[in-house]
């Protein structure tokens, strides 16, 4: 029996990426297919390239004040009322998103409605009304979900963070926004929102499922044709966010009583930098492996309940961060092993040959998992991509990509981005009227 | 009896026209049954193996053991010992979820299909041979604790048991499948021994399937892995129903910036003719809250309603609220509405359409489709349920589901969490659902 499990032999699997076609449209527009008859649905998504990072601090929450009007009337439904009839009609079940970086708006439905369903989409990000009343009523809705933010055992730690790793620009981190810019948005706001960043050019229009490509391409380019060019996004010019000049601790009050560590440093940005994001990711997928040091260390004999060190992909607030839960009562206990830690990881010997192949095969499998729907790829993978990396060249080209990655990538990438550098540590704990520090 | 003769009728008219016909059914040899559903599109597979006895199976003393047992369980065994287990859930990417309810512990395995035989073979060694090192078993225990903590810190998960304590005082589905600080915090290496020994046995399981692997080559594979469970199992006892006699109301002070609360009413037990037009008279009802609580009076940003399916069962309806009076008051009176005056129809028809293509999109999920095969054989036994809800309940109308939840709907049963300096507790009486 244990001969099924000790003998490690590297498994190179045929993890290509979703099968899909693009097409660009003379307005701008990207199309991207993705057909699969699995179940007789279609799930239609379009990606904007805008978010929290785009705002300043007037406009502060805008970006998702415009997420929750998109569900609200257009020139077609003109109301909210008539909106949800129209759901009900065509089946839909939809959702919107709004992060840092993108905003993406989804809806599925019986393939058997798929022109209803595109027509329901085009007018939806086409015409919104923005009528002041709908919104008057919308930002009391918009206040309880920011209500609901501050019940978060981890509230206190967002803000922190906004704080000390954004500094420049902590807002640009906050997609929900803040309650004076919340109380404050008029119709004239959104409008501005629409003009810079809802136009064929910034967008995408990902359609996966139950269709194929021919009348997919087909019925989206008669449905979206008309959608105005607009030219006036300035996303791709943004700089980056993340900022950290110092090493800095944070203690941060936990009323909860919940206890939780993390050290973060910048990380490379994957529209300047785009070559250290695959070692990034070789090195976070070997730091996962259970059967490891990092996790050896401090989960199996440390004080960490669980931990996690790697590389989040962005453009504008790229990271490297190291975290996990611990019992409040050993918080600075595991920061200190920690930061042990991150010095050790520091060392070509702290990796093997073996577990670095084996952190690229996880790879390889996490996104044969992760793409296990025509939904998840419409919603979870292809927006992702094309919006924050700007294309789905690196969405295909990634597996290979990974392949190249060599031992010596990822020393490099730990010499630019941690050997030296500065980082910052959250300390999550319940502090019992001491000052934070 | 309009509703019965209707859903007789339609239920005659349409039985099993939409059972899938790639489902096949084998019992191992010891006499584990197995429900599995081939689907190719993909090398991705799920396995899931239900432990079927929930609450029924714990005393107040053991609440949480089972859970607590089967995560001891998965840190390693006698063939796959710590390490070995790590490494070899690190090749793997193996993903295990577990859930634990008033009826049963569900154990998921979401796989690439070639890692499919050596991970149920680890999985079967480690609930036979569990290594239970005690290093492992600590920290499962601290894992199990901070998880509870969590959940309790949380109002928006917490507010379901604030509810609880006033539908169901005494109840057997009192007893919380996922343990509690103080019993979770007593449980010895002896206890989850015990536990294993009594539960892992084939009477007490099912086990469902999804994926490309073919039914023949499963057998197999599941023959090795778990064909050496013992047999025998235990019986459970019929749960009791719910006596609810009077709206009540617990309340919970908490510094919240919003106000949470739930309320739970009787609904029909598995297995009673009413249960398909009940649930989908409270998604309608979800539809409504939607629109008057949110879109008309902009008083939340999360408000929803259901019905369990368990043996026995409960209507729900949630809202969050920095007004919770007046959107408790809302919200009853939604319900009552839709008892007193039916719905337009095409509302109920669009809630069934939207109902349609979810259960669509759940086809392509081999995650989704062993929840459901394994729910509905255990709690209406018969897995071919899962695929006939809609043909059963797409012929009723809007009065039908008016009449069934005339006939179920009754006392309320109010759980809130509220800063009780903002909002006074003498207002908050519980509100009348009829």
């Amino acid at each position: 029996m244990k001969a099924l499990v000790i003998l490690f032999v590297p498994l190179i699997l045929a993890a290509s990426a979703a099968e899909f076609e693009t097409k660009l449209l003379e307005n701008g527009l990207t199309v991207i297919v993705s057909p699969d008859n699995t179940s007789p649905v279609v799930t239609i998504c379009i990606a904007v390239k805008t978010g929290a990072t785009c705002e300043i601090p007037e406009t502060n929450g805008l970006a998702h004040f415009y997420e929750h009007m998109f569900f609200k009337g257009n020139e077609a439904l003109p109301d909210q009322t008539a909106y949800n009839r129209r759901m009900g009609e065509l089946g839909i079940i939809q959702n919107g998103t709004t992060s840092a970086e993108k905003v993406q708006y989804f809806i599925t439905l019986g393939s058997e409605n798929f022109q209803e369903g595109l027509e329901f989409m085009y007018d939806a990000i086409s015409s919104p009304l923005f009528d002041q009343e709908e919104m008057e009523r919308e930002r009391e809705v918009i206040m309880n979900e920011y209500d609901r933010g501050l019940t978060s055992p981890f509230h206190n730690l967002y803000l922190a963070q906004e704080e000390v790793i954004y500094t420049n620009a902590p807002w640009r981190q906050s997609p929900i926004g803040v309650p004076e810019v919340i109380q404050a948005a008029a119709p004239h706001a959104m409008h501005s929102f629409q003009e810079h960043y809802y136009t064929p050019d910034n967008s995408a229009l990902i359609i996966t499922g139950d269709v194929g490509y021919e009348e997919a391409f087909r019925l989206a380019e008669e449905q979206f044709r008309d959608w105005k060019y607009g030219g006036s996004s300035n996303y791709d010019s943004l700089p980056v966010l993340i900022s950290i000049e110092r090493d800095t601790t944070v203690f941060v009050d936990s009323p909860s009583g919940a206890g939780y560590v993390s050290v973060v440093y910048e990380g490379p940005s994957i529209s300047t930098d785009p070559g250290d994001s695959y070692p990034a990711d070789v090195w976070g997928s070997y730091l996962s492996l259970m059967s490891r040091e990092f996790y050896t260390d401090l989960v199996t004999n440390g004080p960490f309940i669980n931990v996690y060190g790697s590389y989040y992909t962005q453009r504008f607030s790229p990271s490297i961060t190291f975290a996990g839960m611990v019992p409040p009562d050993r918080a600075e206990e595991a920061l200190d092993l920690l930061l042990e830690e991150i010095q050790q990881l520091q060392s070509p010997d702290y990796y093997d040959e073996e577990g670095i192949l084996l952190a690229k095969e996880d790879l390889y499998r996490h996104r044969i998992l992760a793409e296990e729907t025509s939904r998840d790829v419409a919603v979870e993978s292809m927006p992702f991509w094309w919006v924050v990396a700007g294309s789905l060249d690196y969405y295909v080209t990634y597996q290979d990509s990974l392949d190249a990655v060599e031992p010596s990538d990822i020393n490099e990438f730990l010499e630019t981005w941690i050997t030296g550098k500065p980082r910052a540590a959250f300390v999550m704990m319940p502090l019992d009227g001491e000052v934070s520090r | 009896m309009k509703i019965i003769c209707i859903t007789a009728a339609v239920l005659l008219g349409s039985l099993y026209a939409s059972v899938p016909d790639d489902v096949e059914e084998f019992i191992l040899s010891n006499g584990i049954p197995v429900i599995t559903r081939t689907i190719d599109n993909n090398d991705i597979e799920g396995v899931s193996l239900f432990i079927i006895g929930g609450s029924s199976a714990l005393t107040e003393e053991t609440q949480g053991l089972e859970r607590f047992s089967l995560e001891c369980a998965m840190m390693g065994s006698e063939d796959f010992p710590g390490l070995q287990w790590r490494e070899l859930m690190d090749r793997t990417q193996a993903e295990w979820t577990s859930s634990f309810n008033y009826d049963y512990s569900r154990y998921h395995l979401r796989c690439i299909s070639e890692d499919l035989p050596v991970l149920t073979t680890a999985f079967g060694n480690s609930l036979l041979n569990p290594e239970l090192e005690e290093q492992a078993f600590e920290q499962v225990r601290t894992s199990t604790i901070h998880d509870l903590q969590e959940k309790y810190n949380d109002p928006d998960s917490w507010i379901w048991f604030v509810a609880n304590d006033a539908f169901m005082p005494g109840h057997t589905y009192r007893r919380l499948p996922e343990g509690t600080v103080e019993t979770v915090s007593g449980f010895t290496r002896e206890d989850v021994s015990n536990m294993l020994e009594e539960r892992i046995r084939s009477g007490n399981l099912l086990i469902t399937h999804a994926g490309p692997t073919e039914p023949e080559a499963l057998r197999s594979i599941l023959e090795l892995a778990f064909g050496g469970i013992p047999e025998s199992g235990q019986v459970f006892q019929q749960v009791e129903p719910f006596t609810v006699n009077r709206d009540t109301v617990v309340v919970q002070h908490r510094e919240v910036s919003t106000a949470y609360a739930v309320v739970k009413f009787h609904a029909p037990p598995q297995g009673h003719e009413d249960l398909l037009p009940f649930r989908a008279a409270m998604t309608v009802v979800y539809d409504l809250l939607w629109q008057v609580l949110r879109t008309d009076n902009a008083l939340t940003y999360a408000t929803h309603s259901g019905a369990t399916r368990y043996r026995e069962n409960w209507g729900y309806m949630y809202v969050s609220s920095p007004q919770p009076v007046l959107a408790c008051s809302l919200m009853a009176g939604v319900l009552a509405d839709v008892i007193e005056n039916p719905v337009e129809e095409d509302i109920v028809r669009g809630t069934i359409e939207k109902s349609r293509t979810l259960e669509n999109l759940s086809a392509a999920s081999k995650d989704d489709q062993c929840w459901m095969m394994g729910n509905f054989e255990i709690c209406t036994g018969d897995w071919r349920n899962a695929y006939t809800v809609f043909d059963n309940v797409s012929e009723l109308s809007s009065e039908d589901l008016s009449a069934v939840l005339d006939r179920w709907v009754g006392y309320g049963a109010w759980g809130i969490i509220a800063d009780t300096t903002v909002v006074s507790v003498d207002q908050l009486q519980p509100w009348s659902l009829k």
